[in-house]
This record gives C-alpha cells, structure tokens and sequence, in this order.
C-alpha cells in the first residue's frame, strides 16, 4: 500500500500540480464557473417550469396548469431561459477571453470582447427554414425582396443568427476561436505592437487606444480564417466544428471508460490533497458540463434529453457529503466507531456534511495521506460511479436536466437534478453501498488505534 | 496564531508566508509537524489572517490546485 502511494505521489501529483497550473486550463475553467449565475438562472427557470407545469400535467391539474398565475410565470421563465441557456456559448466566450487575458497579464475586459467577437464571426449568420409546403410564387417573391433568399421549399434569412446556433452546441467553436483571438492580441500586447497616447489622455481612453492594433489583428486573423474555410467548404467553420469535433467528444464523454476514470482520477488528486474538480476542471466542464447545459436546454424546450451522464450526475449519485461520498463515513463512525477522536470529529462534520462540504473530515480524522481510508476512499465513488452509470444508461433513472447547486443536501440533490424519485433511490442505494464500503476500515482504524493503544500503555 | 493543513507543497507554501509583507502584514513559521503547518501573525484578527493566508497561496500558480485547510490555531 505505501508503495502505491509513494508511486502516485512521485509521478501523478506532480504531472496534476502542472496540468493545474497551465494557464490555459486554469481560463478554461474558470470560464466556466464564471458563467455560473447564467447556468443557475437558467436552472431555476427549468426547475419552476417543472413544478408548475410538468408534475401538475402528469397529475391532470390542467387548471392550475392552464391559470393565469402559472402561464405568465411560464411566460416568465421562458423569457429568463432564452437570455441565458439558450446563449450560453456567447457567455462563455466572453468569460474566456476574460480569463485567458488576464493569466497572461493583458487587459481582461479587452480579450472578452475580442474573444466575443471571434465566437459570433464563426457563427453561421444565416437562419433556414425548411418547409414542410410549396411555397406560392408570390411569397417566394415577397421573401427575396424583403431580403432574404427564397425558393418553394426553404426560405434563409441572411444576417439572422440562430439561437440554438448560440447555445451549448456552439461551445467548442467559442473554445476554439476566442483562443486563437486572444492569443494573437495577448501576443501583440506582449510585443508592445500598439499605438501610445500622450500621459495627458485619460487612462479610459488611452487603454482602448493601446488595445487597437492587438484587437483588430486578432479579429482580422478569425475573419480570415472563416472566409478562407467558407469559401473552400461551403460551410461555416463554427457549423463544421460543431458537428465534426465537439459531437464526437460529447458522445465519448458518454462512455463508462471515460466516466469512471475521471472519477478515480478526482479520488487519487483529492487524497494527495490537490483539488481534485478543479485540476479536472477543464475536462470536466467542457464535456460533461457541456452536456449538461444541453439537456437542461433540451428539456426547458420539450426536445429528448441527448445526454444520460453530464456534470450534474457525479454530485447526484457519486460525491455525496463531498468527495468520497464521505457523509457515509461520517454516519459510520458515529455508529460504529469506538474512538472518541474520531466520533469527535465526525460530530464537528457531520453538519458541513450535510451540504457536501467536507474539509473537516478530510484534514480532521484526516483522511488525506492516511493509509487505512485510503481504500475506500478511491474505492467507494468508482463503485458508486459505476452503478449509477449502468442504471442510468439503462433508463431506469431519468438523466440530469436541472443545474442544482453543489451544496445541495445528498438525495434531495438527486431529485432536484432529474426530477425522478427514482434518482432520490438510486443515491440512497449508492449511499448505503458505500456506507458498507467505508464500515470495515472504520473497524480496521479502530483496531489499529487499539494496539497503538495498548503499545503505548506497556512501554508506560 | 494559524495554521494550515496542507499534505504537499509545504516548502513552497513556508517559502511564500514567511517572505509574505503587504501592507505591513507578515507570517512566521512556528512549528510544522506532519501536514499541520502554524504561523505567528502580526495580524490580531486570527480569522482574517488565515484567510489572508489561504488567499495568498491560491493566487500562486502552483497554489491554485491545492487542496488544504486554514484556520485559527487555538
């Protein structure tokens, strides 16, 4: 056991200690967590819209369902959702211009707004509508001298640009061109290529002077880009971003391999006390957090679900009480335990418990770099992960569709984040398996505690 | 008094705390046994020096991603 420690703390910690301080991935997930009053506003206006008008529909309340009060709030929610998920790739390109300007020391308000602007220069600015009916010649005619082009089957209006074109599928291609923008202003910046104002200007003004040229270049550089890539395709890059490399992550993103890596992955960083969610940060949120803001879309606008496994499940069914579902642990020694310290410290956390915060469990008993949890604590989540993958992948559960806030008490979370009492279930289970996972190294510290106990008496 | 509770990087983090003066604030190492690390302040709000503390180490690159506690040592 001390051997396979001493290996991971040799060769992963260090390579994890790297991956988390390249600025890059730092921007990318901060970025992320950035945007996360947008993804909360558009939750809570899913979770209304469910309470209100789902669970009542199902129940047959269609005059609660059908009332003044309840259609306006609908009407209300609807209005939150399509300024704030539905978009959400502006947001995030913008908060990632943000970030990766300012951990490189240039002008952060400046990169979000180069970065902004690159995202909606890939973006297809074109709607379709395809049409189910001929066209009349007349309409046909209105169309195209209103501006837009038309022919019996489709009209394109130019110069529109589409919401779900806005939304999570629009990600990577914000990921994408708002980097290569910024890194050609962060890179002008840097080689001071800007035009200087005397000291008199006022500092607002001179700013916005010094940032020209970088600005301009970097733009220039993406409008390029995209016209070089139109003209040779036919298509819009952001458009073949979308389906070519940020579908085929997503469904990866999906498989149990990948699932159950990342969290033994969060396990291991977490017991040599490095943050486990935040080194992973970057893949956690641009796959699985991705995802999840498709379902939450999906399900606000009453389309299928496209994703089973998103960020949301991992607090569902697997870090309950925080990391290593350590609540579980908790309720254990309480129980169980016959060391004074240990229930000590377990009263003390059993209330942060409750909200997933668990510092101090993690440092108090400890069970950072304490050899006897070590087990369980890898153990536990993965079993928990893989259990709640095949039930969920199997369609026992419903998927998550509801962005809950992580200190949401475990089951409750569950519920909160698919809306199936089902899931509520299915972390119950999980919770007891891994109570029974944790209990007999519970009872093994104890009997280790004992003989160093007694050891000590004897040499007394 | 504080002290921090952090597995790895302690070179680092005594490194940091101990050349740390900003607005006349320092940290001196007292004792350091294990993972539990604890600082003499001249700060007189215990509470705001940790935090003061914790700050400071996040804002570091290498501090970023680790996982360690700060509090009032009693």
């Amino acid at each position: 056991m001390q051997k396979l420690m001493d290996w991971l703390e040799k060769y992963l910690v260090p390579i994890a200690t790297k991956i988390g301080s390249i600025p890059w991935l730092v921007a990318l997930r901060d970025g992320f967590i950035s945007t996360m009053p947008i993804t909360m506003a558009g939750s809570l206006a899913t979770l209304i819209n469910a309470l209100l008008v789902t669970f009542p529909t199902e129940w047959k309340w269609m005059g609660f369902v059908n009332s003044g009060f309840v259609q306006g709030v609908v009407a209300i929610d609807g209005i939150v959702s399509t300024g704030s998920l539905s978009i959400f790739a502006v947001f995030f390109a913008a908060m990632w211009g943000y970030h990766l300007a300012k951990n490189y020391g240039v002008d952060g308000l400046s990169g979000s707004l180069v970065s902004l602007a690159a995202f909606l220069m890939s973006t297809n600015n074109t709607v379709t509508l395809a049409l189910t009916d001929k066209l009349p010649k007349s309409a046909v005619t209105a169309f195209t001298n209103a501006g837009a082009t038309a022919s019996e089957s489709s009209v394109t209006l130019n110069s529109a640009f589409s919401v779900g074109n806005l939304g999570s599928a629009a990600l990577f291609s914000a990921m994408i061109f708002g980097a290569i923008a910024v890194v050609v202003y962060i890179f002008l910046m840097k080689k001071d290529i800007t035009i200087k104002m005397p000291d008199t200007v006022p500092p607002a003004v001179s700013k916005a002077f010094t940032a020209l040229i970088p600005g301009i270049a970097a733009l220039y550089a993406v409008a390029i880009i995209n016209w070089a890539f139109t003209k040779g395709t036919g298509q819009f890059f952001g458009d073949w971003l979308s389906q070519t490399i940020q579908a085929p992550l997503l469904h990866a993103g999906q498989s149990a391999g990948m699932v159950i890596l990342v969290s033994l992955l969060v396990q291991i960083f977490w017991f040599f006390g490095i943050h486990g969610p935040n080194v992973l940060g970057p893949v956690l949120e641009s796959i699985w957090g991705t995802s999840q803001i498709a379902n939450i879309t999906a399900f606000q606008n009453h389309a299928d679900l496209p994703y089973k496994w998103v960020r949301g499940s991992f607090d569902a069914y697997v870090w309950f009480g925080g990391s290593g579902g350590t609540i579980v642990l908790l309720l254990a020694i309480l129980i169980f335990s016959k060391r004074a310290d240990e229930k000590a410290v377990a009263k003390l956390a059993f209330a942060p418990g409750l909200f997933n915060i668990n510092e101090p469990v993690m440092f108090g008993l400890p069970i950072v770099l304490n050899a006897i949890y070590f087990v369980p604590f890898i153990i536990a989540p993965v079993v928990n992960t893989i259990i709640a993958y095949f039930v969920t992948m199997a369609g026992w559960v419903g998927p998550v569709k509801v962005a809950v806030p992580w200190i949401t008490p475990p089951i409750l979370n569950a519920f909160m984040a698919t809306l199936d009492w089902r899931a509520a279930v299915l972390a119950l289970v999980n919770m007891v398996i891994a109570f029974f996972i944790w209990l007999p190294f519970v009872q093994m510290s104890n009997r280790v505690f004992a003989k160093e106990e007694a050891a000590n008496n004897s040499q007394l | 008094m504080i002290f921090l509770n952090a597995p790895i990087q302690q070179d680092k983090i005594i490194d940091l705390l101990n050349n740390y003066n900003e607005d006349g604030v320092t940290f001196q190492l007292k004792s350091q046994n294990g993972m539990k690390l604890v600082f003499d302040t001249n700060m007189e709000d215990s509470e705001a020096a940790a935090k003061l503390a914790k700050a400071a180490i996040k804002a570091q690159r290498w501090g970023s991603v680790l996982y360690f506690q700060a509090g009032v040592e009693k």
